[in-house]
């Protein structure tokens, strides 16, 4: 697996310029991550298994829900015949769900945690390669910064992108199910989703651009930071502990910007 | 519990945008609730009478409160976020304020790394906890309002239900001290997994220069192993949680149905009603769910305020009295008398020192590393207390004197030298307010430096570090110098400033260092006899006592340790250092 190409940090003579990196190639990152993911191929094939069941009783525990109104709390007319049967078999479905709920979340927790652990042994090698002059032209405290943000990211990047599988074909099933229930109530729901979509995408070209300036925000804290907790006996002994920590807290103050 | 208030207690900091919030959250949760009441309404009225007008009303108020609902639903985002950032703002600048406050004692029990683990990692875990707060609030009026409702329709339906909703907060409350020990384990782990990045990060050129790239990245998959294996176990117990009250709630909505089609065709239920029900009930087990998460949210906030908390509690090894008094301008006499030292329980690292350095005069400690030189010299500042004896300054116990007045008196030059990410102008004035450039230029002369500067394109103005020059060992050494010069200590130490550098450089210190020492009381530790011979006083040291002195005439007639150092050094092979040569001397003797 090469490492240089899984590292955010790609190229090693150049500087850690979070300018630059606003609006960075989520797909190519994606890709990246999945590389990691495919060594766990039984791992994968069980999630997606899962998945499967996860999402058909998903759709079928509210299907049953309706045959139980509409057979006996709408139309029943006093005749309650077949109640207890119907209801077992949605004890059963239930039952199903929740085996299928818990393998399915379970595997995705352990293959998360083993991908992360490849992508962090991964990562701190290809630190250890670099030259010393990338280390000359970086503040340890930003390198570690980005170290942590993105392996966080990543680890949130990994967790979004197969729950979104699950929830796609959750919503594909639940979307057949509605049209086979009634076109014309699913049509209208269909098009609150419409409404919502380009305003999610509005949203989100702002939102990426904000959550980036953060992060650039997060990474000057923690360079500040580490610089200050590094040179703690140069300052002790210089005798400037109040004044460094009142200028310490300028650029703490760009974080509490509600993003 | 203390913990928890005392991290809460950031919160309440900023009452107005928390009170806001909370109020808004409280609001959203009692509007969003309604809707199901509404949509059972609704349906009740299709079935009866099926009146569009009717119908049409209700939409219209679903969609009305449905909307109420969402605007509160932002405005407790946005001020919790406002808070949320705050509180880590706040505790991240109380965190390192006391941090930078805390001495030397200190700093050489912690490493950087973990307590850069604790202001950041810990702190965003703290930070959470306006938000879980807030889902406390919202969820007690969630549930509390959800189950009022379902009595009102139908009791004994709702007694089932609140019947599952207990069993399902119960179980979602159960697993919480596991996982609060799983948790704290996970935020250590990965505490010491950052400190070993940190450490690598900042020793680089030494894992370079002794090929271990592969020790370290032995040691760092050890300690990514621990935290993978810990977080897999929080993750594993967290899951369980939630598919079971996944399990609980569908088991609900199952019973509901079944007694719900009972009661209707008793009469003792409407249909919509029923269906009301069954929506309350999905509503109730994701905001169960959710109460999982504030109670992960808490454990996690809880096991990173104690290590907040350990720091923030910390007591200063070294405490200015209330009764300091503030040492003027001193002339420079140092007086140590029968000083010793312990680390702990420790046996002393320095013992029985009794010495005194006249003003003006350069007195030079010798030694193996570990012989106590660096503990000595760091006494005269209060970097380290003296646990026997006292160190006087002008006479005055340094104990006696505020620490900022006694830090003014006397300039130290560390071992290690250190170089800010800041102009080369900025560097020199870091411990001066302001000072005019003529003070700065006359600094960097008397180190040695200007020259170089000059000599740079931008000069004074030129950046070091990231986005900027790289400065060499001799160079950040001069610089360091400059920058206790500019402050015109009349007591200057000098804390193996040649330690790590060759012979050329050592020259160009050595000249700097001529001109420094000039008119002020001057401590020196250096590994080269060129250095120190010409002090006024030699100390010897061995073991945390002093097995020598006088000058370095004295001290050749003697035809001890110090004559032995001398002859190795200046010998045809000679040592390079004074370790070598000290060490070659004691095995001699």
């Amino acid at each position: 697996m090469s490492t240089a190409d899984a590292s955010p940090l790609r190229s090693e003579g150049a500087l850690l310029d979070d300018e630059h990196r606003v609006g960075a190639h989520t797909l190519g990152t994606i890709w990246r991550v999945l590389r990691y993911v495919r060594v766990h191929r039984l791992r994968v094939a069980l999630i997606f298994g899962t998945m499967a069941v996860f999402t058909a009783t998903l759709v079928a525990i509210p299907w049953f829900i309706k045959l139980i109104i509409d057979g006996y709390i709408v139309d029943a007319e006093g005749d309650l015949s077949g109640l207890d049967s119907l209801v077992l078999a949605f004890g059963a479905l239930v039952l199903v769900h929740y085996v299928s709920d818990f393998v399915y979340h379970r595997t995705l927790v352990v293959l998360g945690q083993r991908v992360l652990y490849a992508l962090r042994t991964d990562l701190f090698a290809h630190l250890t390669r670099l030259s010393m002059r990338f280390y000359d032209r970086n503040q340890v405290g930003r390198v570690m910064s980005r170290v942590q943000n993105d392996i966080q990211q990543l680890q949130e990047l990994l967790n979004i992108t197969i729950v979104s599988v699950a929830h796609v074909v959750g919503l594909v099933g639940v979307t057949l199910a509605m049209f086979a229930m009634s076109v014309r109530l699913a049509l209208i729901t269909l098009g609150c989703v419409a409404v919502v979509i380009p305003l999610l995408m509005l949203w989100q070209r702002y939102a990426r651009i904000s959550f980036e300036r953060a992060r650039q925000a997060v990474a000057d804290v923690n360079a500040q930071l580490q610089e200050g907790l590094t040179a703690v006996r140069v300052i002790q002994s210089l005798n400037r502990e109040k004044a460094n920590v009142e200028s310490s807290t300028r650029p703490t103050a760009r974080t509490w910007a509600p993003t | 519990m203390t913990v928890l208030l005392r991290m809460a207690g950031y919160g309440l900091r900023h009452k107005l945008p928390l009170g806001g919030g909370y109020a808004a959250s409280v609001l959203w949760s009692l509007t969003f609730i309604l809707v199901p009441r509404l949509l059972g309404t609704a349906i009740d009225e299709a079935v009866a009478s099926g009146l569009q007008s009717r119908l049409l009303l209700l939409a219209l108020a679903i969609v009305g409160i449905g909307a109420l609902s969402a605007l509160f639903g932002y405005v407790e985002g946005y001020l919790l976020e406002m808070v949320h950032h705050r509180v880590a703002f706040d505790l991240r600048n109380d965190f390192y304020k006391k941090v930078q406050g805390l001495g030397f004692g200190f700093h050489d029990r912690q490493q950087t790394g973990d307590l850069m683990s604790r202001a950041t990692t810990d702190v965003d875990a703290v930070k959470q906890l306006s938000w879980s707060f807030a889902h406390g609030a919202y969820l007690t009026a969630f549930v509390g309002g959800i189950i009022v409702l379902m009595t009102l329709m139908n009791w004994k339906l709702a007694l089932v239900c609140s019947a599952f909703a207990a069993v399902a907060l119960w179980r979602s409350f159960s697993v919480v001290p596991g996982m609060s020990r799983t948790f704290d384990k996970a935020q250590g782990e990965t505490g010491q997994m950052t400190r070993v990045v940190q450490e690598a990060l900042a020793g680089m050129r030494v894992i370079k220069g002794f090929g271990s790239e592969r020790f370290e990245q032995a040691k760092f998959a050890e300690r990514a192993g621990a935290v993978r294996d810990h977080l897999t176990v929080a993750g594993l117990m967290s899951n369980s949680r939630k598919t079971l009250s996944s399990l609980l709630v569908n088991a609900a909505i199952g019973t509901v149905l079944w007694i719900g089609a009972r009661e209707v065709a008793a009469g003792r239920l409407s249909a919509g009603d029923a269906a009301a029900f069954v929506l309350y009930m999905g509503i109730l087990g994701s905001q169960i769910f959710w109460a999982g998460f504030m109670v992960t949210s808490f454990t996690r906030g809880a096991a990173a305020g104690r290590r907040l908390v350990e720091v923030l509690d910390a007591e200063p090894p070294v405490a200015e009295r209330e009764d300091a008094v503030v040492l003027p301008r001193a002339r420079g006499q140092v007086r140590f008398e029968n000083v010793s030292l312990a680390y702990g329980a420790d046996a002393p690292a320095v013992h029985g020192i009794d010495f005194e350095a006249r003003p003006g005069e350069l007195v030079a400690l010798l030694g193996v590393p570990g012989s106590g030189k660096s503990t000595i010299v760091h006494m005269v500042p209060r970097f380290y207390d003296a646990t026997a004896g006292r160190v006087l300054v002008d006479g005055v116990d340094v104990r006696d004197a505020t620490l900022d007045s006694l830090r003014s008196n006397v300039g130290i030059v560390l071992q290690d030298p250190f170089a800010f990410a800041a102009t080369l102008r900025d560097n020199i004035a870091y411990g001066a307010d302001d000072p005019p450039m003529d003070d700065i230029v006359r600094a960097a002369r008397v180190a040695q430096i200007h020259d170089f500067i000059v000599g740079l394109p931008d000069g004074y103005d030129t950046w070091v570090g990231e986005r900027g020059i790289t400065l060499s060992g001799g160079q950040r050494q001069r610089l360091a110098i400059a920058r206790t010069v500019l402050l015109d200590p009349p007591v200057l130490i000098l804390d193996d400033s040649t330690s790590s550098v060759d012979v050329g450089t050592e020259y160009q210190i050595q000249r700097a260092l001529a001109e420094v020492v000039k008119g002020r009381t001057t401590f020196v530790i250096a590994h080269r006899l060129s250095t120190i011979r010409n002090a006024d006083k030699i100390l010897v040291l061995e073991r945390g006592r002093i097995v020598e002195r006088g000058t370095h005439d004295d001290l050749l007639a003697r035809d001890g340790y110090y004559r032995r150092i001398h002859d190795l050094q200046l010998a045809p092979e000679a040592a390079s250092s004074v370790d070598e040569a000290y060490r070659a001397a004691r095995d001699e003797a």
